[in-house]
């Protein structure tokens, strides 16, 4: 026993100096929480890492020090970084939010970033920018189109019948299909993580035409913005949606808890609307179960136009402290990494040495590279920064994600059948929002409760200006008031 | 003060504890001030001194909330429910095991029975919901097949904090008996024979030995359940709840939590954090002088 | 006396009837669980994600997971170092403070023991505490792993409560014979406390084996992590919600058998322990029987 304490306490001491030592020579430290490592706490082996330190040195000219992230959601790790000494110089963060700490790069993208500026569609950049002219990030992501409806082909077929494209031919397509197999539902993801702008609202838009980031639409008759529960036409879509529960087209599961994996498997999902990914991901994966399902994507028009909305790129950005020390050094690995001319920069930070990790397949913009398992390299993408408007320039070869990256490609970024929202190019400052309305998360909570109310007829839709009433109650004006100003401001600018 | 002396070796042992508590639990005490301001976490020390004070502000908006008193009544009932039918069982299932005569069998009853312990929510809230599934859930499907009805448990209100009790009951009713097996194997066995000579049944020595044997356990974890009154079991809750059942099933925690969602809300979740403290401090306080009272021994 | 005998028979059989029905209900989840750790992606497909046995066993779960060995095998010994260690420290400064508070009229004991039950009520938030620690220098060492969590407050109280419920004429005779305070306590009080010793040791143990939000915060050198911060990276990388990050799905997640993998290979360690400890519980009641 003794000799097993004093051996624990030798290697601690050992330990410590060892780590109090490798103050290493890096030029700046990132916090990678752009979603690369979530999946991989402990980061890569350290002689590997080693290695690829040493390359990304010799081919950018800078030496970064990553921390990888702990946790899935990085918030709360990352903001207590920030609070303690050493911050990180880089990360992904929503600027707005974090506006106080982050220094603006007008003037370091001017000097550095000339390869960078020209790789990021112009879009993209709209969102970075505060109202006072400061480029306050760089973008994370794109205008996408993420919640899309599908149905069988090989229901359409058995039945009959093409791709609907409006609501009346998916109704008529789901009433065929229960024909078929009384089991085939429809499914969707009500309100996950009770956010807002969520799929079975999204069906909202093809009956009002308002949806939005924040669920947000102009109302022509006092020029004030207003959130989606007065939007003209909404209780025709409350109707809809109350008329297909009630014909038991949706899965009662939606309103509730749901594994959506488990569905799919059980080859009775005629139709699915939500996020994309649960089509190009675990659909393959599913699909030798269910011989002949074939999913195809299905734009639906409605009254009032596209039910699917398109979503803002938004705030999302790779942001630099305002503290850091070597902001220039910083500048110019970002701009190795999204370099225009090549993707030596982003393939060798994703997966590691060239050579010895990975291969071009073929050079060129996009490029398709040879990878390989994490497992074996043993580099897990520490140095790699995933940018959305970026990433289709390097394409891995591989059949089973064959699926998923084309569709990233054709369908996640096709914005020309979805509806555009009014606040596509705005970014919405929520912190003040929520400020100026505080009792906001009340607002959010009714509407959650009393539309799932109104889709299941627990609550009748004649009721209807009652509830209305009661979100005045709650405090809705304030938030009328607070979105409103936000849009003006943004039009005076 | 020569009594103080006299009993010097007692104030060195607890020297070291009392050290521990007053650096890692008392200096950073301080910091229950922000619900009192307005503060952005990023800048540090700093930051939290340079902060606006705001007064009641954010305990304002926790208590002018339309769902506040639903929230609370929410806490208190899912709580209430939770201590009523999960604090006794482990007492019940080490007074069973504690009844098992041969050691083998008992021991591995005791070791499956801590099993659901490290099963994580997530797994077995994935399991609740498998087994609850409107499509396919075994038992669902199986009370579809008797009764002709389908049932979607999880999104009806009847249900819902009955299924929140059951799984909590099943998660910690072993893990939590392990304390009162320890008490119990402490209780002198000597007792036991005696109680035998004079013809005491199993039952009558359960109900006058092992019992009040245990009791100032018993009593202890009380406390603790007591204390953790407005803990409704956040997680549980997270994973499990929609808006189908926001009424029966919105909590204290799930409500910070979504408000937290839609800004960093640092204060807020301290204002509301110092209330429930407040709120246990008294119950706990009350429920101390009351164990006191009975001639138990409580929290001091 | 035959028909005392016979109740006494029929007693035993309910008793272990109820036991094994719940017994039962432990149990089939947690062979749910191993039996979805041992089923491929196509078995899956075909069956889904909670089965009873699997039909042909394969290991694809366990390869992803020591897929990881070459970071997992230093945080592996790293929770071996801070559950030792950190459990190790937990008792010593429990013990000894639960010993001091348990002293009946030692002066001054009410209030101390409220200063401990105050913090367990109030705290100052998540923000303050890790300034501290950062102040203190301790991020990014194995101390921040178990200093900061040293006492817990309820730990303390129940050790304090058995401490108090041991006779008092077994204290007092060792006092008439002479013995000194440390005497008293080693070979008096803890010889009676194990049973609790054992339960409190083991509830730091297990702490230590899961606890992940403390490391996660305090520690972001890789070779510091423990391994439930390696395992949490994958159980996140197999639920579903973790595709909801737009663009970055580079491996396809394998869902049900890993998550169900995680949880065997960080619980049979402690299942395997656990007899070892087992054994304290009885030997309480051997010594109670010595000192009657």
């Amino acid at each position: 026993m003794k000799k097993l304490i004093s051996t624990i306490f030798l290697s601690l001491v050992v330990s410590l100096f060892t780590t109090s030592l490798k103050a290493d020579g890096h030029d700046f430290t990132i916090f990678n929480n752009s979603g690369m490592l979530q999946f991989d706490g402990g980061g890569s082996d350290p002689e590997v890492l080693a290695k690829v330190t040493a390359h990304v040195k010799k081919l950018s000219g800078v030496t970064p020090k990553v921390i990888v992230p702990n946790m899935q959601d990085t918030t709360e790790q990352l903001n207590l970084l920030l609070a303690g000494s050493n911050p990180p110089d880089l990360f992904q963060a929503n600027w707005d939010v974090y506006k106080s700490t982050l220094m603006p790069l007008n003037d370091l993208l001017a000097k550095h970033g000339d390869a960078l500026l020209r790789s990021i569609p112009e879009t993209s950049w709209k969102y970075m920018t505060d109202s006072d002219g400061n480029i306050m990030g760089i973008p994370r992501t794109a205008a996408t189109s993420p919640y899309m409806t599908w149905v069988r082909q090989d229901i359409l077929d058995q039945a009959g019948l093409e791709v609907p494209k409006t609501v009346e031919e998916l109704t008529a397509y789901m009433a065929a299909a229960q024909k078929i197999n009384p089991d085939f539902k429809a499914g969707t993801r009500a309100w996950s993580g009770n956010k807002w702008e969520e799929p079975a609202m999204g069906f909202a838009a093809a009956f009002t035409g308002a949806m939005s980031g924040n669920a947000a639409f102009i109302d022509p008759s006092d020029g004030r913005v207003k959130p989606v529960p007065l939007a003209p036409g909404i209780e025709d879509y409350l109707r809809f949606m109350n008329d297909w529960h009630n014909k038991g087209y949706w899965y009662p599961d939606n309103w509730s808890k749901f594994d959506e994996s488990e569905v799919f498997r059980t080859c009775n999902m005629a139709m699915w609307s939500g996020w994309y990914s649960r089509v190009t991901i675990i659909v393959p994966k599913v699909e030798s179960n269910c011989p002949g399902m074939k999913y195809v994507r299905a734009p639906i028009m409605g009254s009032k136009g596209w039910m699917a909305t398109t979503r803002a790129s938004g705030t999302q950005a790779y942001v630099i402290n305002k503290k850091a020390k070597n902001p220039e050094a910083i500048m110019q690995y970002l701009n190795w990494m999204w370099n225009d001319q090549s993707v030596e920069g982003y393939a060798t930070g994703v997966n590691g040495i060239e050579g010895d990790h990975w291969s071009y397949e073929s050079k060129g913009m996009p490029a398709i590279v040879n990878t390989k398992d994490k497992a074996e390299t043993k580099y897990v993408g520490d140095f790699g920064l995933p940018n959305f408007p970026y990433e289709g320039n390097m394409q891995p070869n591989d059949s089973l994600w064959a699926t998923h990256f084309n569709y990233l490609g054709s369908g996640l970024t096709k914005l020309d059948d979805s509806h555009q929202p009014i606040d596509l190019y705005m970014a919405w400052d929520k912190g003040r929002i929520a400020d100026e309305t505080p009792t906001l998360g009340d607002v959010h909570r009714m509407i959650a409760e009393n539309f799932t109310a109104f889709y299941t007829g627990e609550r009748s839709i004649d009721e209807y200006d009652d509830f209305l009433a009661e979100l005045d109650d709650a405090g809705m004006q304030d938030w009328i008031n607070a979105m409103t100003a936000q849009m003006q401001e943004s039009w005076a600018n | 003060m020569k009594k103080i002396w006299k009993y010097r070796f007692y104030y060195y042992l607890a020297l070291p504890g009392l050290i521990y508590f007053a650096i890692f639990h008392y200096v950073p005490m301080g910091g229950a001030l922000i619900a009192f301001k307005d503060i952005s976490p990023f800048d540090g020390l700093r930051g939290f001194f340079d902060a606006p004070w705001v007064g009641f502000k954010h305990f304002e908006r926790f208590t002018s909330s339309v769902y506040f008193l639903d929230v609370i009544e929410n806490t208190l009932i899912i709580s209430g429910l939770k201590i009523l039918f999960g604090f006794p069982a482990p007492i019940i299932l080490a007074l069973l095991l504690n009844e098992v005569l041969r050691m083998s069998l008992k021991r591995i009853m005791q070791t499956i029975s801590y099993l659901p312990h490290f099963i994580s929510w997530v797994v077995t809230a994935g399991m609740i919901t498998a087994l609850l599934a409107t499509s396919g859930g075994l038992l669902t499907e199986t009370i579809n097949d008797f009764t002709g009805s389908n049932i979607n448990f999880l999104g009806n209100k009847d249900y819902f904090v009955g299924i929140l009790v059951t799984s909590h009951v099943w998660k910690t009713i072993g893990w939590s008996s392990i304390i009162y097996l320890a008490a119990m194997s402490s209780i002198d066995p000597s007792l036991y024979e005696s109680a035998r000579i004079d013809g005491a049944n199993r039952l009558q020595m359960a109900w006058h030995i092992t019992l009040p044997s245990i009791m100032f356990v018993i009593v202890i974890m009380f406390l603790l359940e007591i204390g953790n009154l407005l803990e409704a079991g956040f997680e549980q809750i997270l994973l499990l709840y929609s808006p189908s059942v926001y009424k029966v099933a919105d909590i204290i925690d799930t409500f910070v939590y979504r408000e937290g969602l839609l800004a960093l809300k640092y204060s807020f979740a301290a204002a509301v954090g110092l209330f429930k403290a407040v709120i246990a401090f008294v119950l706990l306080y009350t429920a101390n002088r009351l164990a006191n009272r009975l001639g138990q021994t409580g929290l001091w | 006396m035959k028909s005392q005998y016979k109740t006494e028979i029929f007693y035993n059989y309910i008793i272990i009837g109820i036991l094994l029905i719940l017994t039962l209900s432990f149990l089939l989840p947690f062979i749910v669980v191993l039996s979805t750790s041992l089923i491929s992606e196509a078995e899956w497909a075909e069956r889904g994600g909670h089965v009873l046995y699997p039909k042909k066993i394969s290991f694809v779960a366990y390869d992803i997971l020591f897929g990881k060995s070459y970071v997992l095998f230093n945080a592996y010994q790293i929770t071996f170092l801070r559950v030792t260690l950190g459990t190790f420290c937990n008792l010593l400064f429990t013990t000894t403070l639960a010993y001091a508070l348990a002293q009946r009229d030692l002066p001054y004991r009410i209030p101390l023991t409220f200063f401990v039950f105050f913090t367990m009520v109030f705290n100052g938030g998540l923000i303050p505490q890790f300034l501290l620690v950062d102040f203190l220098n301790l991020r990014n060492t194995i101390f921040a792993l178990f200093v900061p969590t040293l006492v817990n407050g309820w730990y303390f109280l129940i050790m304090r409560n058995f401490f108090m419920n041991i006779p008092k004429d077994l204290i007092d005779a060792a006092i008439i014979d002479g013995a000194s305070p440390v005497r008293i306590l080693i070979s008096v009080v803890l010889p009676l406390s194990m049973p609790v010793m054992a339960t409190i040791g083991l509830f730091y143990a297990v702490y230590h084996w899961n606890e992940w939000f403390y490391a996660s915060i305090y520690i972001t050198d890789n070779q510091l992590k423990p391994m439930q911060i390696i395992l949490r990276g994958l159980l996140n990388q197999a639920t579903m919600e973790g595709m909801e990050n737009i663009s970055f799905m580079e491996q396809p997640p394998p869902g049900a058998s890993l998550r169900a993998a995680l949880i065997i290979f960080s619980t049979v360690p402690i299942l395997v322990v656990y007899p070892f400890i087992q054994r304290y519980f009885v030997k309480g009641i051997m010594i109670g029987g010595v000192k009657g």
